[in-house]
C-alpha cells in the first residue's frame, strides 16, 4: 500500500514539474519567437532616409560597430535626448561606430523627420521605418530605445541610452559603457536596461 | 486492498490532472513569482509608503471631492501596491502614464469610464504617473482633475526604472501608456502596451471580475 503511494507521490511530482517547465517555456516564449535577443545577428533591411534615399544597414554600419536608435520628432523623452545622441554620433564616428536613427511612428512624416533633424541639429542618417517593418522585426516598443550592433551585425545590448532623460540626473551610461566594452574587445556587462518612454505608434 | 490503492492512484491522478491544466492560475503564480523579484513581506500592515499625508493614505477610491493628492511611490512602495490582500481578494488594474505622453492623455476619459463602470463591481484602479517629481503637485493633479479621474493617483519616482519595470511585467521595456490588469491573486490577468483598447480592456475586466 504505502508502496503505491510513494510511487503515486513521485509520479505526482514529475507531473508537476515536467508541466510547470512547459508552461514557463510557454510563458518565456509568448509568441516573440523571432524577436532578437542579445548575441543574435541582425540581418540586413533596407530603409530610405527622411529624403527617400534608400540604405541598408550593411551600407549604414560602423567598421566597429553600429547604434540603432528608434526615434520620434514629437516625443518628449526622445527629445530630451536630441544632444545626447547627436553627441553619441560625433563622439563614436571616428572611433569605427555609426549611429542610425529609424523613425517608426506612423503619426511622423518624413517631412517631420527632415524638419525635426534640421531643428535639432541631428547629422545622423535617420530612416523612415513605413509600417513599422523594423520595429516589428527587433521588437522595438517605445522612443528612445537602441539596439548596439557589433562589428559583425550581432546585438550586444539592447534598451536605455542611459538611465534619465534629464542629462544632470544620470547616474548610468549604459550604452556608452556598452559601446566602450565592444570597442574594447571586451563582452558587454549589463546587455539590456529599460526605462519609461514613449509608445512607437504603430500603423494600424 | 489492492483495488483501493490502485482507486486512490487514479483519484490522485485525476485531481493532479485538473489542478494542473483546468485550472492554470495557480500554475503560473507560481511560475510568475519566479520570474519577478521576491516580494518582502508586510512588515507593518501598511498598504503604501507615501511621502503626503497619512489621510490621504486611507483614501478609498469611492471618495473623494476633496482635492486630489498625488502621493509618491518608490520600487519598495509599489510591490507592497500589487500585492492583493487574501482576506478581500480583489483585481487591480494599474495604468502608467504621464502628462508628456500623448497617448496617454488621449484614453483618460475612457479610462475614467472604466472606473466609473467597475469600481462597484470590486475593481480597484490606480494610476502612476511617470511625470517628473517637481510635478506631483501641480501639472500631474492638475490634469487628473481637469479629467474628473478619482482614481487613487500615484506618481512613481524612479531612482532605477530598469529594476521597477522588472517588478511590474519582466516583459514591458517601459513605453507609455501601459495598462496591466492583476486578478485577485495578483497575477497579470492582461497588459496592454500602448493606447488601451477599450474592448479588449472590457472583456478581460469581466473576466477577472467573473472569477474572483
Amino acid at each position: 500500500m504505502s508502496k503505491h503511494y510513494t510511487f503515486a507521490l513521485t509520479l505526482a511530482l514529475s507531473v508537476v514539474i515536467a508541466s510547470a517547465a512547459v508552461a514557463q517555456a510557454i510563458l518565456v516564449d509568448r509568441g516573440d519567437a523571432a524577436l532578437p535577443t542579445i548575441g543574435s545577428t541582425i540581418a540586413d533591411f533596407k530603409l530610405s532616409d527622411a529624403s527617400g534615399t534608400e540604405h541598408s544597414l550593411s551600407s549604414l554600419k560602423g567598421k566597429n560597430g553600429t547604434v540603432l536608435i528608434f526615434i520620434a520628432t514629437r516625443c518628449p523623452v526622445s527629445n530630451g535626448y536630441n544632444e545626447r545622441m547627436e553627441k553619441l554620433a560625433q563622439d563614436y564616428k571616428a572611433r569605427g561606430v555609426n549611429v542610425v536613427g529609424i523613425n517608426s511612428n506612423a503619426t511622423e512624416s518624413s517631412d517631420d523627420i527632415k524638419a525635426h533633424a534640421a531643428e535639432n541639429k541631428l547629422t545622423f542618417t535617420i530612416l523612415k521605418d513605413k509600417g513599422n517593418k523594423i520595429a516589428d522585426r527587433l521588437g522595438a516598443e517605445r522612443t528612445p530605445e537602441v539596439y548596439l550592433l557589433d562589428a559583425s551585425n550581432k546585438l550586444v545590448y539592447h534598451g536605455r541610452i542611459d538611465n534619465h532623460k534629464k542629462p544632470e540626473l544620470v547616474t548610468a551610461n549604459d550604452l556608452r559603457d556598452a559601446i566602450e566594452a565592444v570597442l574594447a574587445g571586451k563582452p558587454v556587462a549589463k546587455t539590456e536596461a529599460a526605462a519609461f518612454g514613449c509608445s512607437i505608434k504603430r500603423a494600424s | 486492498m489492492r483495488l483501493q490503492s490502485l482507486l486512490s492512484f487514479v483519484l490522485g491522478a485525476v485531481a493532479l490532472f485538473i489542478i494542473i491544466f483546468a485550472a492554470p492560475r495557480p500554475l503560473s503564480t507560481v511560475i510568475q513569482a519566479g520570474a519577478q523579484e521576491q516580494s518582502p513581506t508586510r512588515a507593518n500592515g501598511q498598504s503604501v509608503r507615501a511621502t503626503s499625508s497619512p489621510e490621504a493614505d486611507k483614501a478609498d477610491s469611492k471618495a473623494t471631492t476633496a482635492p486630489l493628492v498625488v502621493r509618491e511611490l518608490d520600487a519598495a512602495a509599489i510591490k507592497e501596491l500589487l500585492k492583493r490582500d487574501p482576506r478581500q481578494p480583489r483585481p487591480l488594474l494599474v495604468n502608467f502614464w504621464a502628462t508628456w505622453c500623448e497617448p496617454c492623455r488621449e484614453e483618460f476619459p475612457d479610462l475614467v469610464r472604466i472606473n466609473a463602470d467597475y469600481q462597484g463591481r470590486g475593481l480597484e484602479f490606480i494610476t502612476i504617473s511617470l511625470d517628473d517629481v517637481m510635478d506631483i503637485k501641480t501639472t500631474v493633479p492638475q490634469f487628473l482633475e481637469e479629467k474628473h479621474a478619482s482614481m487613487p493617483a500615484y506618481l512613481l519616482n524612479p531612482s532605477d526604472p530598469d529594476a521597477l519595470v522588472a517588478v511590474i511585467d519582466p516583459t514591458w521595456g517601459g513605453a507609455l501608456p501601459a495598462t496591466f490588469l492583476f486578478d485577485a491573486r495578483g497575477q497579470i490577468a492582461f497588459r496592454q502596451m500602448g493606447r488601451v483598447k477599450v474592448a479588449l480592456l472590457r472583456a478581460a475586466l469581466e473576466k477577472v471580475l467573473s472569477e474572483k
